[in-house]
């Protein structure tokens, strides 16, 4: 982390990447709040279903979205490396569940391709697919993720 | 916290005003004292108080203060006095509006109550008839004026109050006055609830809606056409929603005799919940949902409890409408049970 301090450069964009089975995804770093461990939910009744529930964040009530099942991936089981990434949305504070977190990376716009048009997948909320040492990134636009949980 | 609390001061000073110019119209000498104005209270709270106690000085003043000459007849000084006063009293906010008035009258109240068929019980206490002028369309008043006789108002000066979650008291004596004592909590952001157990989850449920909890034999809920059930309570059969349906939980009480039933009131309907068991009284803080998630039905707020951990806070009201209108599905887990 300790280049972190030096100056982007122009468009460059900082990242914060984690996984989700073999996939790995890319938020915009400047939404994550903090990163913590899982921990219990409370459940609300009648939420969509991929809404685990709601946490005491330092006493504020903050909802938790599970990422595998908003994206239709098979369930894994909650062991010591999954984590919940707080993120600010908007004026809201969100936290969604994912399998481990892997690193911070720059990205240049060169390195960066848009997400392609496929029926397979949910394309309104994945803004370009990356590359980084060979490996695909899949960049996220976690506002547009997360419009599904609002009122 | 600071921030939410406000000076009651901020709905007393519109009332000199209000008594002057109501006096005025009705001709009468009022003085007006106010007492308390620095008692702090909810903002949120401020701001539905101001009618229902706008209402309830324009009645002391038009039904209780006499005019000044009936006032002198009675030996009593011709300016009549109403007192408006705020204090703190234990978790209560506690406004009272008091007159030197003529006082309720028991045989006009009773009359009118007999005239509009209303039920009365024999040998009625005093509390019992002033209750009576809280009914729909009550009013003692003998002609209808822009002010009062049109017997709407104390019906809804009392409902706005119960839904503030406060109380109100009448006490008078003839002659001598009125007084009417509003109850109202802290705080809006405090709520004394009951927690429940329902299945892995822990609710909390307002006090001001419980009436009574209970745990009834195994014959004591029937059903309907096979599905819908109700519990047959002091004379009445109350339906009985299940808060695992509702919530889409699995209960782990089946029957209703394994579980507690706690009878709710919402509104004008009763209807008994089912839940798995009852865990504890608490005062706990309100947390809105809304904040970071959104509004849920059934769903008024959240809290967290002592070991850190979210409890849901229930609307009694939406979760008897929920379970009334879903009827079907919450009654299939407790018909299942009950078979096996």
């Amino acid at each position: 982390m300790t280049d972190t301090a030096t100056r982007l450069a122009p468009q460059e964009r900082e990242l914060l990447t984690f996984l989700l089975g073999d996939e790995h995804y890319g938020i915009d770093i400047l939404k994550v709040q903090e990163i913590r461990g899982f921990e219990a939910v409370t459940r609300i009744a009648n939420a969509p279903p991929h809404v685990k529930g709601v946490i005491n964040l330092r006493g504020n009530i903050v909802p938790i979205v599970d990422m595998r099942i908003r994206f239709d991936l098979p369930r894994a089981e909650y062991d010591n490396f999954t984590v919940t990434i707080i993120l600010n949305v908007g004026h809201k504070v969100v936290g969604i569940v994912v399998d481990g977190v892997s690193d911070v990376v720059r990205l240049s716009p060169d390195h960066i391709q848009p997400g392609p048009a496929m029926a397979a997948i949910d394309a309104s909320c994945i803004t370009g697919l990356g590359t980084l040492d060979d490996r695909l990134l899949i960049l996220l636009d976690i506002d547009a993720l997360m419009q599904g949980i609002e009122a | 916290m600071s921030i939410r609390m406000m000076p009651i001061s901020a709905v007393f000073n519109r009332f000199p005003r209000v008594v002057r110019d109501l006096a005025a119209r009705l001709s009468k000498q009022v003085e007006l004292r106010l007492i308390g104005e620095g008692t702090e209270l909810d903002r949120g709270l401020i701001e539905k108080i101001t009618d229902p106690l706008t209402h309830l000085v324009r009645n002391s003043l038009d039904h209780g203060i006499e005019p000044a000459d009936a006032r002198v007849e009675a030996g009593k000084p011709p300016t009549g006095v109403i007192t408006l006063s705020a204090s703190h009293q234990g978790g209560n906010i506690v406004i009272e509006v008091r007159d030197d008035g003529r006082g309720l009258n028991r045989e006009r109240i009773l009359a009118k109550a007999r005239e509009r068929g209303l039920a009365v019980p024999d040998n009625p206490r005093d509390e019992e008839i002033w209750a009576l002028i809280f009914e729909p369309g009550f009013s003692t008043a003998e002609a209808v004026t822009d002010v009062s006789g049109r017997g709407v108002g104390m019906d809804v000066v009392r409902s706005n109050i119960l839904s503030l979650g406060g109380r109100v008291e009448i006490s008078s004596l003839e002659q001598r006055g009125t007084t009417i004592t509003v109850r109202l909590p802290l705080t809006l952001a405090i709520l004394d609830g009951m927690s429940v157990a329902c299945g892995d989850e822990v609710f909390i449920l307002p006090l001001t809606s419980i009436v009574e909890s209970l745990r009834p034999g195994p014959d004591a809920v029937k059903t309907i056409t096979g599905r819908g059930r109700v519990v047959h309570i002091r004379g009445e059969y109350l339906p009985v929603v299940s808060l695992a349906g509702v919530m889409n939980l699995a209960g782990r009480a089946q029957a209703e005799h394994e579980g507690i039933l706690i009878i709710m009131e919402t509104g004008q309907r009763r209807v008994a919940l089912f839940v798995d068991a009852l865990l504890g009284q608490h005062q706990v803080v309100i947390k809105s949902l809304e904040t970071n998630y959104r509004k849920v039905p059934g769903i008024s707020g959240a809290t967290i409890m002592g070991d850190g951990r979210v409890a849901l806070i229930l609307d009694a009201a939406s979760i008897a409408r929920m379970g009334l209108t879903h009827a079907v599905e919450p009654s299939l887990h407790a018909a299942e049970g009950a078979r096996t």
